[in-house]
Order: C-alpha cells, then structure tokens, then sequence
C-alpha cells in the first residue's frame, strides 16, 4: 500500500517507464495516449502511407515497452529513445522491401499503397499542393526524409535528432537542408502563397 | 533551419525582412523566388500538421491491453490512501468536469431551491403565529384595564415575592412567581403575604412556615396557616388585646 496515488498526467515519460516496469496500467494508458498518435503518424510517412503495416509497427514497438520495459535506460530521453526504435523498424522494413522488389515483377507496391491512401488529403484547401508535398516526402530519399520529418513533423530538436539517428548534428543539419531545398525545388510549380 | 527564424518567415514578406535576418536566411535564401519556394514549404508543413492528426484503432489498443495483463498478472492491484480523492477531484480534467465540482454544484443549487420553494411555506405560519400573539397582547392590555392587579411583597427577611390578580368578576387568583427560602430566615415568620381587595378586606397569611398560634406569640409546634382579619370581625379579641396592653 502506497501514501499517494500519483498523477499519471504530469510525471515525465521516463517516470512513466518506471512505472510501467512495476505493472502499473495506468502509466501505460498515459504513455500510450501521448505517443500513439504521433508515432503513427511518423509510421504513415515512413512507410509509404500504409495505415496496417502503420497500425501493425505502432503494436509491435508498445508491444515492446510492455514486454521489455527494461530495454530502455531511465537515463536517456524516452522520445529520442522511442523515435530510434521506430526508425530502426523502418529501416528493417526497408531492407525486407528491398528484397520483396528484387523478387517481384519490378512493379513498386509503395506506390500504389500510397496512391490509394491518398484520399486522406480530399479534405485539405490546397489538396493538389498537399498531395504534390506528400508525394515528394515519400519520394524523398530515406535518410534526408527522416530528418525531414522528425524535426518538421515530430518537432525533434536536431540533437534530438542526432541522437536518435545515432549522427553528429553537422551531418543533421546538412541532411535537413537538402531535403528542405529538395522539397523547395521539387514544389517550385505550385505557388499557394500568391494564390492566398 | 530554427524555429524562430521559420516563425519570421511564416509572418513576413521577403521585402519586410530586415537586414540582420536576410542574413540569417542567406544559407537558405537569397532571392525573393527562394524566399517564397521555401516559405510553401513550412506553410504546407504546418497544413500537413493540421490533417495529419492520426489516432491508433482501438483494436490495437485493446491487444496491447491484454499483453499488459497477461504480462503483470502476478501484480497485485495497488491500494492508495487518496484514491477517493483523486477520483472526485482529478486535476488532470477542467474544473467544470470533476466531479467532486459537479456534486458541490448540485448541492448548492439542491439548497438555494429548497430556500426558495419552502421559505415562503415556512414563513406564513410565522406570520399567523405573530398575529395571533399581537391580537393576545392587545386583548389582555384591554383585560388589564378591567382587572385591579395588587401585588403584594412580603417582608426582606423571607424574600418571597407573591402577586395576586384579582378580576372583579372571577374568584380570587393567586399566582406564585418566585420563591425563594433564605438560609437565615426567622422561622417564626418565614412568610408573610397580604391581600387586600376592593371591599377593603385584607387577608395576611403564611406560607410553609413554622407559625406560632399561642396568643403571647409562644411557639408550640403546630404548622398551620393563620388568616388575620379586622378587629370588628371578631369583637372577642379586644378583650385579649385589652388584658395583654
């Protein structure tokens, strides 16, 4: 028996994996709550828009802090920690992809994953330049669009960043400045800002 | 890029930007045309940030719920001191949603109802009790001047205090407010009253004392109430009187 129960809405997340370790729900549905969402998110555009392989890598990696809460080292950021998981499972999906497209008859599912998802942007105001966006994001190399969408998407701070992806916050920046000037480029035929 | 320095570009035009922060862009930026391509850029960020606010299933939620219990099996619940507390008063929901809030809410406005609805109820039989009590005091003022109140006091000694209200009409009415036995009384004479009426008799008696009857005035024992009355009422005693002066 325990004096105070605690409030599970403002202890950090790192105070919450501790919890978790002693079996307590709680913790976990707040941990959950907080990172679901967004690591979905990062999953969709990791991995080609797909909403079940998303669904599946998002239970796969709380799968993981439930079963192995002791993998994760109290005195680390739990968010770099969780995002370098996540980005470790999708550079794992990448290799498998890899050689799915080597046996397969050269036709790139990616892209019709992505084409039939695409109807989650019918609702935006400039939905041909949100789709371009979308499009060039995925086309995007793999290592200029994770930094791409960790810092502008997941707002990780580029030594978060560096962290996660385990390189100096040179080789971050650099990355993050092409992929914004790929991106740039890529979108130079839209112009939303004169159409406003 | 910085957070502050993409705030700017998001706020302003190129040709509103100030010297210093062109600066700070030309890594980016140099041209209007740049300036703009990379401004569509975080402005199609922030869209995107918009739509893109995705939620889990809540089959995914519910396997990983089942993998939780199944791996803490073996944990007992938790007991906790303020769980009561904590379930009325989470500080995690608005003020407005806990519920502790909502029960003191309903019972403020259960109290300033009952208030309402039965203060009116409550108060008319007051009112009526106050009529009646008026419409008593002037009845018995309007009594008083038909009645010959007397009171009569009896001596310090005894600090018996005695009135009698005598109606005119009605037979005599004797009313004992207050009694009191002094320790050092005389009990010879504890306790003197008299009344007089209208006719002019006055009737003088004892009350719970020892009296003596013997007509020296030799105490004899007897505790029985005398009653004085004028000489004329009994001539006989002016023979005693004469005898004894």
């Amino acid at each position: 028996m325990r004096l105070l129960k605690p409030q599970y809405t403002t202890m950090t997340d790192e105070s919450l994996m501790q919890a978790i370790s002693g079996g307590e729900k709680r913790a976990f549905d707040e941990l959950y709550n907080r990172y679901s969402g967004p690591l979905l998110g990062y999953f969709m555009r990791m991995l080609w828009r797909d909403r079940e392989k998303s669904e599946d890598f998002v239970h796969d990696l709380f799968a993981k802090i439930v079963n192995k809460p002791e993998y994760f080292d109290p005195t680390r950021s739990f968010k770099t920690w969780v995002y370098s998981v996540a980005n470790n499972m999708c550079k794992n999906e990448y290799k498998k992809a890899e050689v799915r497209k080597g046996m397969s008859n050269g036709l790139d599912n990616h892209y019709s994953l992505s084409d039939k998802n695409s109807n989650v942007m019918s609702e935006v105001q400039d939905k041909f330049f949100q789709e371009a966006f979308q499009r060039s994001l995925i086309i995007l190399d793999d290592k200029h669009k994770e930094v791409f969408s960790l810092r502008h998407l997941e707002g990780l701070s580029i030594k978060e960043i560096a962290e996660v992806l385990e390189i100096s916050d040179g080789t971050v920046k650099s990355r993050l400045f092409y992929a914004t000037k790929y991106l740039a480029e890529s979108l130079k035929e839209f112009n939303p800002i004169e159409n406003r | 890029m910085e957070k502050e320095l993409v705030n700017k570009m998001m706020e302003k035009e190129f040709r509103e930007m100030t010297d210093n922060e062109k600066i700070e862009l030309r890594e980016w930026c140099e041209t209007e045309e740049e300036f703009d391509q990379l401004k569509q850029i975080f402005v199609g960020i922030e869209e995107l940030k918009q739509v893109e606010k995705y939620t889990p299933r809540a089959e995914t939620k519910k396997s990983l719920d089942d993998l939780f219990v199944q791996k803490h099996s073996n944990v007992k619940p938790m007991f906790w001191y303020n769980t009561i507390l904590v379930a009325l008063y989470p500080t995690e929901k608005p003020f407005s949603n806990r519920p502790l809030v909502r029960i003191a809410a309903i019972g403020l406005i259960a109290l300033i109802a009952f208030q309402f609805v039965f203060n009116g109820k409550l108060a008319e039989p007051k009112q009526q009790i106050s009529k009646i009590q008026d419409s008593k005091d002037k009845g018995s003022v309007s009594k008083d001047q038909q009645l010959e109140k007397i009171e009569t006091t009896t001596s310090n000694k005894n600090e018996v205090v005695t009135s009698v209200t005598r109606s005119v009409p009605s037979p005599v009415e004797i009313k004992v407010e207050d009694f009191q036995m002094a320790h050092d009384q005389d009990p010879f004479v504890s306790s003197v009253s008299s009344v007089s009426s209208a006719a002019g008799v006055t009737y003088t008696w004892t009350t719970d004392a020892v009296v003596s009857t013997h007509p020296d005035g030799i105490f004899t024992g007897e505790s029985s109430a005398a009653f004085s009355q004028p000489a004329s009422y009994q001539p006989a005693i002016f023979d005693l009187l004469t005898t004894t002066f």
